[in-house]
């Protein structure tokens, strides 16, 4: 049986991804274009009141202005999350700490398997309640995921497959609610309601959403005190560029107590535009989100108290979204493996960290992320020896045409090689809104150029850009799909698993496997690492045996790490996750940030 | 050459410029140097050999002791992790397990049961805690990795089940670096964790410690010995300084340490040393250590400027040593090369100027040493020199003189031998002319290569004029000759073998000349036994009166000599040949000259496609003539018939007398009409001929002619004539006086 198994929001993954979240911002990088800064549009009262500054927390929204600011509904792909909706007021169940690397409980108390781990128990934390006093119980669990399973297409790129997974869920007390799944996932409590990469499975208040259309209701009436969720924060006013929350001081945590009410007693998300004046774009701001590393420079000219992950060069905190040179394995001549491997002995991935990162990310030897959990597991294939057999990071571009000549290719007088009538040519596609990876495409264009391949780097808007990648018309793009893995290597693994395979013209599923390639033997390695729970020792072997399939057929590149440049000032605020007070991770746009705001303290306390 | 010069230096490398300039250069820079170089390069290479070894040995020095550190805090390390999975054993006993763990994990936590259980517990951990000060906190896993109970109640709840620690700890006693279980923090360093065993022996829960770091960092702030500047810490696999500097309070730590030397030991798993800059960004010795169990690298460090600190002050001290023996060396250098290379440079200066030409000057002699001894020989030398100089100097004033001589002699060989060659010239032109005509014409350029520089004319005589004509001249304009030179010019009068005109002197005939034009001329006669053939006419350019007489004056001699001689031999030549080839009766051209000049003639016509015509003309009854008027007035008819044909005859036309009375001409180009009407304005011009004779008129004359045409009647000279003599026999028994061509056409006689 092949099930639809999309674990990770990767829409949201791609959206974050561009605005932010996986290496840039494209609204940042339009205002870098743009040679005037525009300051954000704050409330004076607060800005220019000394007490009422120290009170208000004011972070950067990355992805620029909202479009629909009243869209407050979560299951509606406009409703804008990185406004500090999912920051703020919406709470996970479960919330994965990349730093601690264990699942905290949020909303839900915990969430226990039977032995075939097929009926999962989901057990609430007693005395939660919603921000209009309401009891958060297991009618609301249980509501929201008939409501999801009536209404499947509502389901969000970042807990895609949910739907297929749950055969039927139970209320069986106020705390308890029991799901019974159409086939066993030891990951089902990691991959659908604990938050890993953005965001999860969001809650909705019954009493309230009980009567209303899902597809139309706005969840938006400031008469009513809506939207209603369970965080610490309510919505006290927005505009399309400006988001502000208040502190609700009958926030549940505090009364239950789960945790203390955070310090912060507003909240301000704002958008802005860094452009010749980055003091005025960035003045007032606490938290600012991925900026290049020039840009920060300048930033840290003109705010002296901006603190970064770590404290010197690279500054950054690695993403868990490598990027990639993904190669369409449908597409001769690239349907050959040996071609791929030739494009990879071509690459000089130290001269991309140097000129497209300006030497902030590094190389990578595997798709994973460099999290020392997943070190673990390429140190495996160090150990296996598959790097003598497979030399991923070798440089040598005499190899490279030596292989394309034994394919049969000869280099023609225009310096490419050819084959009858056909020229070895590669087009390689980029999100115009990524200057890192339009500048990677160009730089890879020029190395396959000098080893005789007519590559060319070509720039894609969103649209087109998502278009062509889902449904397969491409040679090449630069993109980061391997992402999922984050302590264990299943989920990334997964994603290029051959049930995934559609022909070219018919969209893949949540970007899984968009190079299209298949292999049983690795699909079959990938399938048996999924019965297996999550750190079992004996997915290491699985792993292995896997990735020499995977080196050996390389359907796609990994070409270097991405870092992300986040900074906090701690002017009023501090104690922001660093890498010597590494509480949580530090992306302040992913629903994570809940942490984040819990560990805040003022610099000076307003009496 | 001095452009050159300076073109070449820029092109000339640097480093070969200055190689020249010091090779070049004096004496006494040049034993300076190599003074120097003799010292410098030894003193160098001991110096820099110091240098290198001492730092090596020092170097080494350091690196041993920072071994024995990091041993030492390995050591330490070890037994704080005994000590680690020795406290977490005794927090639970075994015989606890059954009243304190398995409540936890059969009951739910409302039931008294569990909350005694957990209250125990907990008083347990926390005693721990407190009296150990291993710990910063344990908690009590279930098999699904969440936390039953934990030091940190804020904890509980959490799950653990993707770590390392947690899957390894349902198993056996195990460590794990938190460096290694979380992303990028640089959190609690250690984490100790075992199984919970129930009374079955299986494993139901994990309790975990997550080690205090306080012991760690007190381990790595230990200074074992390391100095001020020597520090240990330890830095986990992603390179982030997981224990307090010495140096850097926390807020302001720079905690990532990415070094080649730390990379390659995280990727090998190895110890390592070397240089290089720390976190604190100061140079440093330092040794990298791998900790197997903790998956950390363990590294000890030193600042170089303390660490070898000895070894500066040693090579400090040896170096200036060496620096002030050198500095002796160089002084001594100075002296010795002073020494010698000054009384060098005097004999150098002195040597200069007798090599300038003052030979007078000596060398003093200031020492008896080698330099003494040659300033007193360069100084005999000199005056051996002065007395070879100046025989020299009179052997070469002879020398030149007698070279005169000789080149003069020379040059007159060589115009002589010029001129030999001109006149050989001459004579093998004129050997090689086979008549008058082509001799004068080839005289003329001769001529001219003979007398380079002077313009002249070549006159010959004629035989029907007293006057002599112009041959040919060279090198001056065609209006400045004369076409003729009268009879009365004084250089053709006999008994004046040449007539030489000057400015001053010339004949009073000669200032008439037309050609003189104040310019000397020198007219020599062409004559050989006494017969004139000629003058040769020369203008004088600008030459002195004796190179006239003794040069050019015999050379015009002999050339007329020459010419006159080879004039002579032509004429001659020329006359014999008439007298072969005519009949001398008639002047006209004789049977021999026929034969062999018809054939040639006949295939001239073939192959122009023309035709030729043949007269054979017979005077009718000459027999009688002779026999009536005698044989003189039968010569007479002959001659008087002779000259009708030779006047009526055109250029190409020959006329010859065939024998007796017959007469033949031959009419190229002529066709049948054209010979027909040829031959009967013939008959008819002798026909009207008055033939005088001893004063009387003879009779007149008629003649018979034969006709034949090339190619119709023959094709050959043979065939034409026995035609033409056929048709001259008709013509005579036709009644004579006729034309009668040949088997064709016979024309009555009007």
């Amino acid at each position: 049986m092949i099930i639809l198994r999309q674990r990770i929001g990767y829409w949201i993954i791609l959206f974050v991804s561009l605005n932010g979240g996986c290496g840039f911002l494209p609204s940042l990088a339009k205002k870098i274009e743009q040679p005037v800064s525009r300051a954000p549009i704050l409330p004076p009262e607060i800005i220019n009141n000394e007490a009422e500054r120290c009170r208000t927390v004011i972070w950067d929204l990355p992805s620029g202005a909202v479009e629909q600011p009243e869209q407050w509904n979560p299951l509606n792909r406009h409703a804008r999350r990185d406004k500090g909706f999912h920051q703020s007021m919406i709470e996970p169940l479960f919330m994965l700490n990349y730093e601690s690397g264990v699942i905290e409980p949020w909303l839900a108390e915990r969430m226990t398997a039977n032995t075939i781990q097929d009926v999962w128990t989901l057990t609430l934390r007693d005395g939660v309640r919603w921000s209009d006093g309401e009891i958060f119980n297991a009618d609301d669990v249980v509501f929201t995921v008939n409501l999801l399973l009536a209404h499947p297409d509502l389901e969000l790129d970042f807990f895609a497959g949910l739907t297929n997974w749950v055969e039927r869920v139970e209320r069986i007390d106020d705390l308890t609610v029991q799901f019974y799944l159409t086939g066993p996932n030891p990951r089902f409590q990691l991959d659908y309601f604990s938050v890993k990469v953005w965001g999860s499975f969001d809650i909705l208040p019954e009493h309230i959403w009980r009567d209303k259309d899902p597809y139309t209701f706005t969840n938006y009436d400031p008469d009513q005190g809506w939207p209603v969720f369970t965080g610490p924060y309510t919505l006290h006013s927005f505009s399309p560029t400006t988001f502000i929350y208040v502190r609700n001081d009958d926030w549940w945590g505090a009364q239950v107590g789960f945790r203390p009410l955070p310090a912060p007693e507003r909240m301000i998300w704002t958008s802005i535009q860094i452009g010749d004046d980055v003091l005025v774009a960035t003045e007032h701001l606490d938290s600012l989100g991925n900026i290049p590393l020039t840009t920060f420079k300048a930033v840290e000219a003109v705010k002296p108290n901006v603190i970064t992950w770590l404290d010197g060069m690279p500054f950054a905190w690695m993403d868990p979204c490598s990027r990639l040179l993904s190669i369409n394995t449908m597409h001769p001549p690239w349907d050959h493996k040996h071609l791929r491997w030739a494009v990879n002995y071509a690459l000089d991935r130290e001269a991309i960290v140097r000129e497209a990162y300006d030497g902030t990310t590094i190389a990578s030897r595997h798709f994973f992320p460099t999290y020392p959990p997943l070190e673990h597991y390429v140190e495996l294939l160090e150990q296996a020896g598959l790097y003598d057999k497979y030399p991923l990071q070798r440089h040598d571009p005499g190899l490279a045409r030596q292989i394309i000549e034994a394919e049969g290719w000869r280099l023609s007088e225009s310096g490419y090689y050819q084959r009858g009538d056909q020229q070895l040519a590669l087009t390689i596609y980029a999100h115009q809104d990524s200057h890192e990876m339009r500048r990677t495409a160009e730089l890879i264009a020029t190395q396959l150029q000098a080893v005789g391949i007519n590559a060319t780097a070509m720039v894609l808007a969103d649209g087109q850009w998502v278009e062509h990648k889902t449904t397969g018309r491409f040679e090449a793009m630069i993109d980061w799909d391997a992402c999922g893995s984050i302590n264990e290597p299943w989920a990334a693994l997964d994603r290029y698993h051959m049930r995934w395979v559609q022909p070219i013209g018919t969209p893949v599923s949540n970007y899984n496997n968009q190079v299209r390639w298949s292999n049983p033997d690795y699909s079959d390695l990938v399938d048996q690492m999924a019965s297996l729970p999550l750190g079992d020792p004996r997915i290491e072997p699985l792993f292995v045996e896997a990735m020499d399939i995977w080196l050996d057929e390389l359907p796609f590149i990994p070409l270097v790490q991405n870092k992300q440049l986040i900074s906090f000032d701690t002017t009023y605020w501090q104690n922001w996750p660093t890498a010597t007070n590494a509480y949580v991770h530090p992306p302040s746009w992913w629903q994570s940030a809940h942490i984040i705001i819990h560990h805040l303290e003022p610099v000076n306390p307003s009496p | 050459m001095k452009t050159a010069t300076a073109e070449r230096d820029t092109t000339t490398p640097q480093h070969i410029r200055w190689f020249n300039k010091l090779r070049n250069a004096s004496i006494r820079i040049r034993l300076l140097i190599a003074f120097v170089l003799l010292v410098l390069i030894p003193a160098g290479i001991i110096i820099l050999s110091a240098v290198f070894l001492g730092f090596q040995h020092g170097q080494q020095r350091v690196i041993n002791q920072l071994y024995s550190v990091v041993i030492l805090k390995d050591e330490q390390i070890a037994a704080w992790i005994e000590s680690l999975q020795l406290h977490l054993t005794s927090v639970i006993y075994p015989h606890q397990v059954s009243h304190l763990v398995e409540p936890l994990l059969q009951n739910s936590p409302d039931t008294p049961a569990y909350q005694h259980a957990y209250g125990e517990l907990r008083i347990q951990f926390e005693q721990m805690l407190a009296t150990t000060d291993l710990f910063e906190e344990v908690l009590l896993l279930d098999r699904d990795g969440r936390v039953l109970l934990s030091t940190r109640h804020d904890h509980e709840g959490q799950v653990h089940a993707t770590q390392l620690y947690f899957w390894r700890g349902l198993q056996q006693p195990s460590i794990q670096s938190l460096a290694s279980a979380t992303s990028q923090g640089r959190s609690s360093p250690v984490v100790v964790s075992r199984p919970v065993y129930d009374q079955d022996g299986k494993a139901h829960a994990v309790l975990v410690g997550r080690a205090s770091s306080q012991r760690l960092n007190d381990i790595m702030l230990q200074r074992a010995g390391l100095g001020e500047t020597g520090e240990t810490y330890l830095v986990g696999t992603n390179f982030l300084v997981l224990t307090d500097s010495r140096f850097e309070d926390g807020a302001n730590q720079v905690v990532r340490l990415q070094t080649n030397p730390i990379e390659t030991v995280v990727r090998t798993r190895s110890t390592r040393a070397g240089l290089y800059r720390n976190y604190r960004g100061r140079p440093v010795v330092g040794v990298y250590h791998w900790l197997p169990a903790l998956h950390m690298v363990l590294v000890a460090e030193q600042e170089q400027n303390e660490a070898f600190l000895s070894t500066y002050l040693i090579l400090i001290v040896n170096i200036a040593i060496a620096v002030v023996a050198t500095l002796i060396a160089l002084f001594a250098a100075h002296f010795t090369a002073h020494s010698i290379a000054v009384p060098l440079a005097d004999l150098a200066h002195i040597a200069t100027r007798i090599a300038d030409g003052d030979l007078k000057l000596t060398v003093p002699v200031q020492s008896q040493d080698e330099v003494g001894m040659l300033a007193a020989a360069f100084n005999r030398m000199t005056a051996r020199l002065r007395q070879v100089i100046d025989n020299l100097e009179q052997n070469v004033r002879e020398l030149q003189r007698a070279e005169a001589n000789i080149r003069r002699i020379n040059a007159y060989l060589l115009r002589d031998v010029a001129e030999q060659s001109a006149l050989n010239h001459l004579n093998h032109t004129l050997q090689g002319c086979q008549s008058l005509d082509e001799a004068y014409t080839r005289i003329i350029p001769r001529l001219q290569d003979l007398f380079v520089g002077q313009t002249g004319a070549l006159y010959r005589c004629t035989p029907t004029t007293p006057r002599l004509e112009l041959v040919g001249w060279w090198r001056q304009p065609a209006g400045d000759v004369l076409q003729t030179l009268p009879a009365a010019c004084p250089a053709l009068q006999s008994g004046r073998r040449f007539t030489l005109t000057r400015d001053q002197h010339a004949p009073g005939d000669c200032q008439t000349c037309p050609i003189y034009a104040k310019r000397p001329i020198l007219c020599v006669q062409l004559q050989t036994g006494g017969e004139l053939f000629g003058l040769l006419h020369l203008r004088i350019g600008r030459i002195d009166i004796e190179t006239l007489h003794n040069q050019l004056l015999p050379l015009v001699i002999r050339t007329t000599d020459l010419l006159a001689l080879a004039l002579s031999n032509l004429h001659l030549r020329e006359h014999l040949h008439e007298q072969a080839i005519r009949d001398p009766l008639t002047g006209l051209f004789n049977r021999r000259f026929l034969y062999t000049t018809t054939a040639k003639m006949i295939q001239d016509m073939h192959h122009q496609h023309s035709t030729l015509g043949l007269l054979l003309l017979d005077i009718d009854h000459f027999k009688h003539i002779n026999d009536i008027y005698g044989h003189d007035a039968g010569d007479a008819v002959l001659r008087a018939v002779g000259n009708v044909l030779r006047a009526q005859s055109r250029r190409d036309d020959i006329p010859c007398r065939w024998g007796g009375e017959e007469f033949l001409v031959i009419l190229p180009h002529a066709g049948h009409q054209d010979t027909c009407d040829r031959a009967d304005m013939l008959r008819q011009a002798i026909a009207a001929l008055k033939i005088y004779h001893d004063g009387t008129v003879l009779p007149p004359i008629t003649v018979s002619i034969g006709l034949a045409v090339f190619p119709d009647h023959g094709r050959t000279f043979t065939a034409l004539n026995t035609a033409a003599d056929q048709a001259l026999y008709h013509a005579k028994h036709s009644g004579r006086n006729r034309v009668c061509m040949a088997g064709l056409i016979t024309k009555e006689a009007s």
